[in-house]
């Protein structure tokens, strides 16, 4: 369970959490400094693990944001970025 | 999502109800007014669920006993052959297979998969925070526009991974077994969050001291996860199970946009049959209405089951 | 509002109940003023209503150039409605079992026997026979709408596949740009020729193999062209593996083992079958003809050959006619009335470079200046529309058993084409 190695390690509470505030209580006395060697060497995996979850979960509404706005093939957007989606969808007629 | 749809006997007579009730207790004579008015108050709650789930419910029970092409309107009872119809169709059982394949694998990874992601963003940081929050916001997303999202981003053609399966020579929804993790993927994608804030609930309502008394134990982390929490989530756990059951049972948007049913008809589900017979080609209502009755009682059962199943651990 | 008595508070639920059951019950009181086929005499009525009109989305183009059209010159105003093409046969059959079609609406020619069978369609025979062109009219078109020698519908938007090809590409590839390939295995090798380019996104030809609308469209023209039948005359039996059909089918495996097919071409399912070509990084291939007005380079355009040659087309699109449940017959017949006349034809059709519904109108204005558009109309008059009450379960269906065929033929080992065959029967005959 990575979330022992790295529980607790802010002290910073924020105030809407009220899971955090009990688990914190609970395992309060794990807490190890964040500068220490072995911290960091903890605490690398999580990070690489948390942080590819979280491109997993944004990456398809980032890029769809994106091609929005950009170029691309098929679409109603041909010179280069702006918003020539938008106003295609504003104008479009076809519905159910 | 039927199992949530109980007949109108626990929806909740408005407050004034009893009161009105208990004057007439009092004097005998106004006992009748008294149960009459209890049924008017009652009634607005009663029209609608009548409105809304029993009459479609008796319509879809008619139409599965009478030859009702869709374009032509009732044509008279045709009550066992529908069913026969339906259950001989040529992707009947390849169908129920496929609905039940995808059912054990979508529940168990996406439960496994949201319990895991729910201890891992318990406790409070910002980090945690906005790791709960990016798992969170593909539940804002409707899931039809979630597949049609999926269904370009998958495209060979026009998907930001274009390139790539040009040059594996792959593609996401080619071939069967592609095709139903490409889906299951969409499905995780959408729903991790939805069950992860559910049992995250499910945590926080454990209380610290039985975590403390496991410690005092001496208990690993391991058996305190086994013996204590697991025990303890039960009822989320059961909450959660049903859903996902019935959720993936009744599966069809992420596979009628996705795949439709492709390719080779590897990924029809149940559902789909179901629309596919009303819908496109046969166009035959009735048959559509057997098997929707025939999945209705599936899940009837299946349901009861699993209820049972989780209300006998809880006296163990 | 605690003070109210029992007593009150029982008459406002009462009140309430009341009020919700008479607002269910004027829902069901809508009248209007109703005109029929007998006032319409031969132009119809053309009194300010407004019609309703549906039609699928790949006509959008065309179904909004006209309905323009007749807005700006009548009193009548059309409303268009553009519907999805997967969701446009469910929609249709929700409107139809509660009455609530539109006054016209478009229908694929392949579901218009099935459509005009179970009743969808107003029978307009004796307006069609008023119009003193009616020979002119595509006789593919209007023998599908026709139940019992009573017509039902006319031609909304003519789609024929013809086999087009990208000049460029053909003489970087050293072929004659302007020879259309004589016949399917000269068209396989022109294919293999442009993928012999090696051009990084270029490939010989595409198509749509997950499609079975798509290749009902572009393959049976094929047979036709050799002078072969897809179907029985009845529409109820399928005649797709005969010694002809498993050479086409032999063909087509051939060039996709070979790599000249666009990839995803294999599970292409329709919405972007033309794509490739129309992007030019296609050679050549079998394509609709309404899109001749969006290909914006210089295309050549054929008949569809056969194995042995010969040129054929698939007289696709859509046609149009009077709901079951129109109250305003006579304008909507105005409508249809107008659709088929020069004005219409000509000045609207043709001019957007599509095809004309009606033969003495082939050589127009337009057509004069654009030689392929003579091609087209030339080669619709070799056309065919198969006529079949299970089409759609049979053909286009996702799960029909026409892709199995296909599928099984060009992309499996093609031993499978006799069994699948005799699905596709079973589903026609059913």
């Amino acid at each position: 369970m990575s979330v022992d190695t790295a529980s607790a390690a802010t002290t910073r509470a924020i105030v809407t959490d009220a899971a955090g505030s009990s688990s914190r209580a609970r395992r309060g006395g794990q807490r190890h400094p964040a500068t220490s060697f072995a911290g960091i060497a903890l605490r690398t995996p999580y990070w690489v693990l948390t942080a590819g979850l979280a491109l997993i979960f944004l990456y398809p509404l980032i890029w769809t944001a994106i091609s929005s706005v950009s170029p691309l093939a098929g679409t109603n957007q041909v010179d280069g970025w702006g918003f020539g989606n938008y106003a295609t969808l504003a104008n479009y007629q076809a519905g159910i | 999502m039927t199992a949530t749809l109980h007949p109108p006997a626990s929806s909740p007579a408005p407050p004034e109800a009893r009161g009105a009730r208990r004057p007439a207790r009092r004097r005998r004579g106004r006992r009748t007014h008294g149960a009459l008015a209890g049924w008017l108050y009652a009634a607005p709650t009663a029209l609608f669920v009548l409105l809304l789930f029993v009459l479609p419910l008796l319509l879809v029970l008619q139409m599965s006993g009478s030859d009702w092409p869709l374009l032509s309107g009732n044509q008279g009872p045709n009550f066992p052959e529908n069913y026969q119809v339906a259950v001989s169709n040529r992707f009947f059982m390849d169908s129920v297979i496929f609905t039940l394949k995808y059912t054990v694998l979508t529940t168990v990874i996406l439960l496994a998969l949201s319990l895991g992601l729910a201890m891992l963003v318990q406790e409070s940081s910002r980090w945690k925070g906005l790791l709960r929050t990016s798992i969170l916001i593909p539940s804002a997303l409707g899931l039809a526009s979630a597949s049609l999202l999926f269904y370009v981003i998958y495209s060979p053609i026009a998907g930001p991974f274009a390139d790539l399966m040009a040059s594996w020579g792959f593609t996401f929804l080619g071939t069967p077994d592609g095709a139903l993790w490409s889906t299951i993927f969409l499905i995780v994608w959408r729903y991790a969050g939805f069950y992860m804030l559910l049992m995250l609930v499910g945590l926080q309502g454990i209380p610290d001291d039985v975590y403390e008394a496991a410690r005092i134990d001496g208990a690993s982390r391991w058996q305190t996860f086994r013996d204590v929490t697991l025990p303890l989530l039960r009822p989320t756990l059961a909450l959660t199970t049903v859903l996902c059951v019935t959720g993936s049972l009744l599966a069809f948007e992420q596979f009628y946009i996705l795949t439709k049913g492709g390719p080779d008809n590897s990924t029809i589900t149940i559902v789909q049959l179901i629309y596919s017979v009303a819908f496109q080609g046969p166009n035959d209502l009735g048959v559509a209405g057997a098997l929707s009755v025939i999945v209705l009682l599936a899940l009837v059962v299946i349901n009861i089951a699993q209820i049972r199943a989780f209300g006998k651990k809880a006296e163990d | 509002m605690t003070r109210m008595t029992g007593r009150t508070r029982r008459a406002l639920g009462v009140l309430a109940a009341g009020a919700l059951i008479a607002g269910l019950a004027a829902c069901a009181n809508t009248e209007e003023p109703a005109s029929s086929l007998a006032d319409a005499g031969a132009e119809g009525i053309d009194d300010g209503s407004t019609l309703t009109l549906w039609t699928r989305a790949p006509l959008e183009k065309q179904a909004k150039l006209l309905v323009e059209a007749y807005n700006d010159s009548h009193e009548n105003q059309v409303e268009l409605t553009v519907v999805p093409n997967d969701d446009y046969v469910a929609k249709v059959g929700a409107a139809a079992g509660s009455g609530g079609l539109p006054d016209l609406f478009a229908a694929d020619i392949v579901y218009v026997p099935n459509w005009v069978e179970q009743g969808l369609f107003q029978d307009i025979s004796a307006q069609i026979d008023g119009l003193d062109f009616k020979d002119e009219i595509n006789a593919g078109h209007l023998s599908a709408g026709t139940l019992d020698g009573k017509e039902h519908v006319l031609p909304f938007v003519l789609d024929l596949s013809m086999m087009f090809w990208n000049k460029e590409l053909f003489a970087e590839a050293g072929l004659d740009p302007e020879k259309a390939p004589a016949n399917l295995q000269e068209f396989a090798d022109a294919a293999k020729a442009v993928q012999a380019l090696n051009k990084p996104d270029t490939y010989g030809t595409a198509t749509g193999l997950n499609c079975g609308g798509c290749l009902v469209f572009t393959w049976f023209p094929s047979m036709w062209a050799d002078g072969e039948e897809v179907l029985s005359d009845d529409g109820t039996e399928s005649l797709l593996a005969s010694d002809p059909a498993k050479e086409m089918y032999s063909v087509w495996k051939d060039l996709w083992d070979s790599g000249a097919v666009l990839p995803s071409s294999k599970d292409e399912a329709g919405p972007t079958w033309t794509a490739g070509f129309t992007e030019g990084k296609v050679g050549l291939m079998f394509y609709p003809a309404t899109l001749l007005s969006s290909t914006e380079f210089d295309a050549g355009v054929a008949g569809i050959p056969g194995p042995e040659g010969g040129a054929s087309t698939f007289v696709g699109g859509d046609g149009l006619g009077i709901s079951k449940d129109s109250k305003k017959a006579a304008q909507a017949w105005n409508f249809l009335n107008w659709m088929m006349s020069e004005e219409a034809q000509v000045g609207v059709l043709a001019k957007n470079n599509d095809v004309v519904a009606r033969s003495d109108l082939a050589d127009n204005e337009f057509s004069a200046k654009d030689p392929r558009l003579v091609t087209i109309n030339e080669v619709a008059g070799d056309g065919d529309t198969p006529v079949a009450i299970n089409f759609q379960q049979a053909f286009n269906a996702p799960n029909s058993p026409w892709l199995t065929l296909v599928r099984n033929a060009v992309l499996g080992d093609g031993a499978t084409v006799d069994a699948d065959n005799d699905e596709i029967t079973a589903v026609l005959s059913e």
